[in-house]
């Protein structure tokens, strides 16, 4: 009777437990928050390239080509071109790459404090209209000097994004092994001067649900 | 007071109203279900309305939609209430936030590098074609896993056009083992043709309660193969892969055997309702009779309700939500780029007829580095089967 009578006020205290979440979302909404770039948010995570990864391979780079003698201890300063154009995405990450470059190139040269000059040659079509205006009268000549050519480069970046991808199947335990590298060539000579070299991994498994 | 409220709120919801104005009905309503609709529908949603907008031309807004869709695929789904919520007894498998099975995955990554193919990004269509086929390495049975051929080729078209021989050859030899006499490209193909035909699988529910996912293909399509004609010749596209047959292919799922102790919980329970139900029933007409004794059997009354209570609440169905937009097969063809900018594409039956209603020409879109994309549907995205 106690046993029959235990069975009872457990059952129906589950069902009540079951009663009492109805299964609508009533879930209230969060306002906008600023959240830190080199942390990784705790809302949505993958294991693709995120802010703080860009964040972190761009500074260690920096300070790795400043320590660099070729690039940030010659006289006169040498000029280098850091963009996207050479840098390619080999990897199974959807990223806009200029985010990297142009993180690595702002920071660069705010660090650098003129011993690297640092040429836009993606807006080098900008620069030829405005020099064409100029010589041919259109415009006056501005008010800095006016040159023959424009800044040939010394130095370019180059590099790449790559991963590799581990699924294992039974456990849907998902890895990704990202590797970032760059190099600045010698647009002379042809050489290496300089190379970094940035890598992680993410591990991630997701719920059972929807393995 | 009550004219200046008025005119305030017209403002305010002025901007939204030409937005939604400036898009084609069926797109608009699309739109406006991923909000209205169950927040956990909201990934399926936005995939349906992103093949929409893709279908009508509005590539911006398919672009802006698959990405929030994809970051809705991608996020990792750990110690979360919903996934929590929907392994339990008491909800459906159909309360979980819907990211799609890994075909319908893998085929919001093709759709997201399509775009790019049209916008001249090669690399990162070649990283969402690799995405894709990532999603495919879930498969119960081995020899299923990572066998998406379609997005095989399209890596290595990528990286074809790209320059990147190296990693182009390996990904080709990797679809001759699956495609074993696919016509690779020549060096001097440029211009992609893909086409897709037929109508989305369907899943449905089966099984004691609805606890298995069994799939069906889409319904009223007869078209099977594709032709193109362009610069006076004709050509046949090469049906490289079977959206329904890789639904279909992929085996259990581990959530299958959630569902499966769900349903023995409620076969068990019913059991045991069944059981006490017929001496509750016999308790309570005897009751009278026996006095305080009768208080006995008065508690296994309460069980029998209780037990047949907990039976109706468990609730073991499978999660039978499917993209209802997605295509039956994808057919490709590589070309040298041709002089013509428009081709015409036909549509025959499994007879090699022509199914003159479907043939329609198309533009051939080419980038800035001389790469050309044509795709083209059977069906309009609208044309859906309801589950």
């Amino acid at each position: 009777m106690t046993g029959i009578r235990g069975l009872a006020i457990c059952s129906t205290m589950a069902l009540l437990s079951a009663c009492a979440t109805t299964g609508v979302n009533n879930s209230a909404g969060r306002a906008t928050v600023y959240e830190d770039v080199r942390t990784s948010s705790s809302i949505v995570q993958g294991i693709g390239i995120e802010s703080q990864d860009i964040v972190a391979v761009t500074d260690r780079m920096m300070r790795d080509m400043l320590a660099n003698q070729l690039l940030a201890g010659r006289s006169p300063a040498p000029r280098v071109i850091i963009d996207s154009q050479y840098f390619t995405n080999e990897s199974s990450s959807r990223i806009n790459k200029n985010m990297i470059t142009d993180r690595l190139r702002i920071e660069l040269q705010r660090a650098a404090q003129g011993r690297m000059v640092f040429i836009g040659r993606e807006y080098s079509g900008m620069v030829e209209a405005e020099r064409e205006l100029k010589r041919s009268g259109v415009t006056d000549a501005g008010t800095i000097r006016s040159t023959r050519g424009t800044a040939g480069a010394d130095f370019r970046l180059v590099g790449r994004i790559t991963s590799a991808d581990a699924v294992d199947s039974s456990s849907a335990l998902t890895s990704r092994y990202q590797q970032i590298s760059f190099e600045m060539i010698d647009l002379e000579y042809g050489t290496v001067v300089w190379g970094g070299l940035y890598e992680f991994k993410k591990t991630a498994q997701d719920d059972i649900i929807y393995r | 007071m009550r004219h200046y409220l008025m005119t305030a709120l017209l403002w305010a919801t002025l901007p939204a109203a030409v937005s939604a104005t400036a898009l084609p009905p069926p797109l608009t309503q699309a739109v406006q279900r991923i909000s209205s609709d169950e927040p956990n529908n909201r990934v399926l949603n936005q995939l349906q309305a992103a093949t929409l907008a893709l279908d009508l031309g509005y590539r911006e807004e398919s672009g802006e939609l698959f990405d929030a869709a994809l970051n809705g695929i991608t996020t990792v789904y750990a110690n979360s209430e919903q996934a929590a919520r929907a392994r339990s007894l008491w909800y459906d498998e159909g309360a979980k936030d819907f990211k799609g099975e890994p075909y319908e995955r893998a085929m919001a990554f093709y759709y997201r590098g399509l775009l790019d193919m049209y916008a001249g990004d090669y690399e990162n269509a070649r990283a969402s074609f690799k995405s894709g086929l990532l999603q495919d390495a879930f498969a119960e049975e081995e020899q299923h896993r990572a066998d998406f051929a379609l997005l095989m080729f399209l890596e290595a078209w990528s990286s074809h056009v790209l320059g990147a021989r190296g990693l182009a050859s390996e990904r080709f030899e990797e679809l001759l083992t699956f495609r074993p006499g696919f016509g690779l490209p020549d060096d001097s193909h440029r211009l992609l043709v893909m086409v897709e035909t037929g109508k989305a699988p369907r899943k449905l529910q089966d099984g004691i309660g609805g606890n298995i996912l069994v799939y069906r293909p889409g319904k009223r399509f007869r078209e099977e193969a594709v032709r193109l004609r362009v610069d006076g010749r004709t050509l046949d596209l090469n049906p490289i892969e079977s959206i329904f047959w890789q639904a279909s292919s992929r085996g259990g799922r581990p959530i299958d055997s959630i569902l499966e102790g769900q349903v023995q919980f409620k076969q068990t329970t019913q059991n045991v309702s069944a059981d006490v139900s017929g001496v509750a029933a016999h308790a309570t007409m005897l009751a009278p009779a026996f006095g305080a004794a009768g208080g006995v059997f008065a508690g296994v009354a309460a069980v029998a309700g209780v037990a047949t209570l907990a039976t109706s609440q468990v609730k073991a169905r499978a999660d039978h939500r499917f993209w209802n937009n997605l295509p039956d097969k994808v057919h490709v063809l590589t070309l040298p780029m041709p002089a013509a900018r428009q081709v015409q594409i036909e549509f025959l039956d499994a007879n090699g007829t022509v199914i003159p209603e479907l043939t329609q020409a198309v533009s051939v879109e080419v980038d800035n580095a001389g790469r050309g994309v044509v795709w083209a549907r059977a069906r309009r995205a609208t044309d859906v089967d309801r589950p």
